[in-house]
C-alpha cells in the first residue's frame, strides 16, 4: 500500500491521473498464475480487481515522506526523475498462452497426459520386467547342471567351488549380489524355453530316486542324469 | 585361503588370482547383507538368542528353528512344482518376497543339493548360527513334504560360509 500511495502522489505532483496507472509486473504474474494453474481462469478472475490506492492513514503516514521529497526537488539544479524509469525487479518469462483452452472443458482431463505418460511408463516397466523374467538366470543352476556332471562324477565331498558354473551365465548374474536382488522367474514357461538337452527332471522321478525306488534307479541311470 | 572360494566365478574369470579383489567383495557383500538386517530387531533378537542359549541346549534349539521353519513354510505355501526347475524358482519366489536371499538346487545321485545363499540368520548373531539355521532345514522339509518327498529328510550339511552359503540335503530318512 505504501507503494501505491507513493504512486498516485506522484501522479498528483506532476498532474497525472493516477487511475491509469497500471500494476503491470502484477498484471504478468496474474496471467503466469493462470497459465499454472488453469483451476483460476474458471473462477472468471481474468483481470483481478486491484486495490484502491490511497487510505487516509497512507496519506496521513506518508505525507512527512513525501514533503520531503518535494523540498529536495524544490532546491535548485535537481531535477526529477523521469516517471516509470525504474526498470521492473524482475523479468517474468512470457505467458505460455497454449495453456489456456485447459481452462475450458479440457481442463476436466488436465492430468490425461500424466496419466498416458505414467501408463505408458508402467507398461515400459513390465515390458522390462517381462523381458527380465524370460533371462534364463534364475533357473540357471539347475540348467547348468550337465556341465558339474563332468566336472565331479564321483559324489565327491562338497565343495563350493564347483557350484558354480559360470561358463554357462554371463557374469553379471554370477555375483552374489546379482542373485540376491534379482527376481527370479515367475513364469513356469520360462522353463519351457531352456535349451534342449537340459530338461529338468520331474521331480516326483527325483524323490523316488533319493527314496531308493526300483525303477526310477533303472530309469535314472539310463536317461538323464540330472535336472 | 578358504576366502578365495568365496566368489568362485571370480577366480575363474581370472585364474592368474585375485585374491585381493575377491576378499573386498566379500567385505562389499557382508556390509551390504549386514545392512540388509533392520537396526530395529538386531539388538532385540541377539538378546533373544543369548537369553535362549543360556537355557536351552543347542540341539532343542535346533528342534526348536526347525518348527519355527515348518510354520513357516505351512504360513507360505509353493507353487506347483513339476521339475527341481519349478522347485528352485518356486522357492526363490517365497525367499525374495522375504528377501531372506536365495536358493540353489543340484541334484546329485544319492541327494538333492539346497544352497541357500545369503538368509539374515545374522540378525540373531553369528553365536547362533550354530543352531538358526534349522529354520530354513524345517522350511524345506515342510515344502518338500507337501511336494511327496515322503520318506526324505532336509539336513544341514554345512555351516554358513564366508558368502553367506548354507547346504543341505534331501536325501533318504535315515531309519
Amino acid at each position: 500500500m505504501k507503494q501505491a500511495s507513493d504512486v498516485e502522489t506522484l501522479f498528483e505532483r506532476f498532474g497525472g491521473d493516477a487511475r491509469q496507472y497500471q500494476e503491470i509486473g502484477r498484471e504478468n504474474e496474474a496471467n503466469t498464475a493462470r497459465s499454472r494453474w488453469p483451476l483460476l481462469v474458471t473462477l472468471d478472475l481474468a483481470q483481478p480487481v486491484i486495490p484502491p490506492l490511497q487510505t487516509p492513514s497512507d496519506a496521513i503516514s506518508h505525507q512527512a515522506g513525501v514533503s520531503q521529497a518535494a523540498a529536495r526537488l524544490a532546491q535548485p539544479g535537481n531535477k526529477p526523475p523521469p516517471l516509470l524509469a525504474r526498470a521492473h525487479r524482475h523479468t517474468i518469462p512470457p505467458v505460455d498462452r497454449s495453456a489456456e483452452p485447459l481452462a475450458g472443458a479440457a481442463a476436466a482431463s488436465r492430468f490425461s497426459p500424466a496419466r498416458e505418460d505414467s501408463q505408458a511408463s508402467a507398461a515400459s516397466t513390465e515390458s522390462t520386467e517381462s523381458t527380465e523374467a524370460t533371462k534364463p538366470a534364475a533357473p540357471a543352476p539347475v540348467t547348468a547342471v550337465p556341465a558339474l556332471a563332468a566336472v565331479r562324477p564321483d559324489h565327491a565331498p562338497i565343495s563350493h567351488a564347483n557350484m558354480a558354473p559360470a561358463a554357462t551365465q554371463p557374469p553379471s548374474t554370477r555375483s552374489i549380489l546379482g542373485k540376491l536382488f534379482e527376481t527370479p522367474a515367475k513364469q513356469p514357461d520360462t522353463l519351457a524355453e531352456q535349451p534342449s538337452g537340459c530338461q529338468p527332471a520331474k521331480l516326483r522321478d527325483v524323490f523316488a530316486r533319493l527314496r531308493g525306488d526300483a525303477q526310477s534307479d533303472a530309469r535314472f541311470f539310463k536317461g538323464s542324469r540330472r535336472a | 585361503m578358504t576366502s578365495i572360494t568365496a566368489t568362485t566365478d571370480t577366480i575363474r574369470a581370472a585364474p592368474g588370482g585375485r585374491t585381493l579383489q575377491v576378499m573386498k567383495s566379500i567385505a562389499i557383500a557382508d556390509y551390504l547383507l549386514d545392512r540388509q538386517i533392520s537396526p530395529q530387531w538386531r539388538g532385540p533378537l541377539t538378546a533373544l538368542a543369548a537369553e535362549f542359549e543360556s537355557q536351552i541346549s543347542t540341539e532343542e534349539l535346533r528342534q526348536l528353528m526347525h518348527k519355527i521353519g515348518s510354520r513357516f513354510a505351512a504360513a507360505t505355501p509353493l507353487a506347483p512344482c513339476e521339475s527341481t526347475a519349478d522347485l528352485a524358482d518356486a522357492l526363490n519366489v517365497r525367499w525374495n518376497e522375504s528377501q531372506w536371499g536365495y536358493v540353489e538346487l543340484d541334484d546329485e545321485s544319492q541327494y538333492l543339493r539346497i544352497v541357500h545363499y545369503c538368509a539374515p540368520l545374522a540378525a540373531f548373531g553369528k553365536q547362533a548360527l550354530k543352531w538358526t539355521p534349522a529354520f530354513l532345514e524345517g522350511a524345506y522339509q515342510a515344502w518338500l513334504g507337501t511336494l511327496g518327498a515322503e520318506g526324505l529328510s532336509v539336513e544341514q550339511a554345512t555351516e554358513m560360509d564366508e558368502r553367506g552359503a548354507i547346504e543341505f540335503r534331501v536325501a533318504r530318512a535315515r531309519a
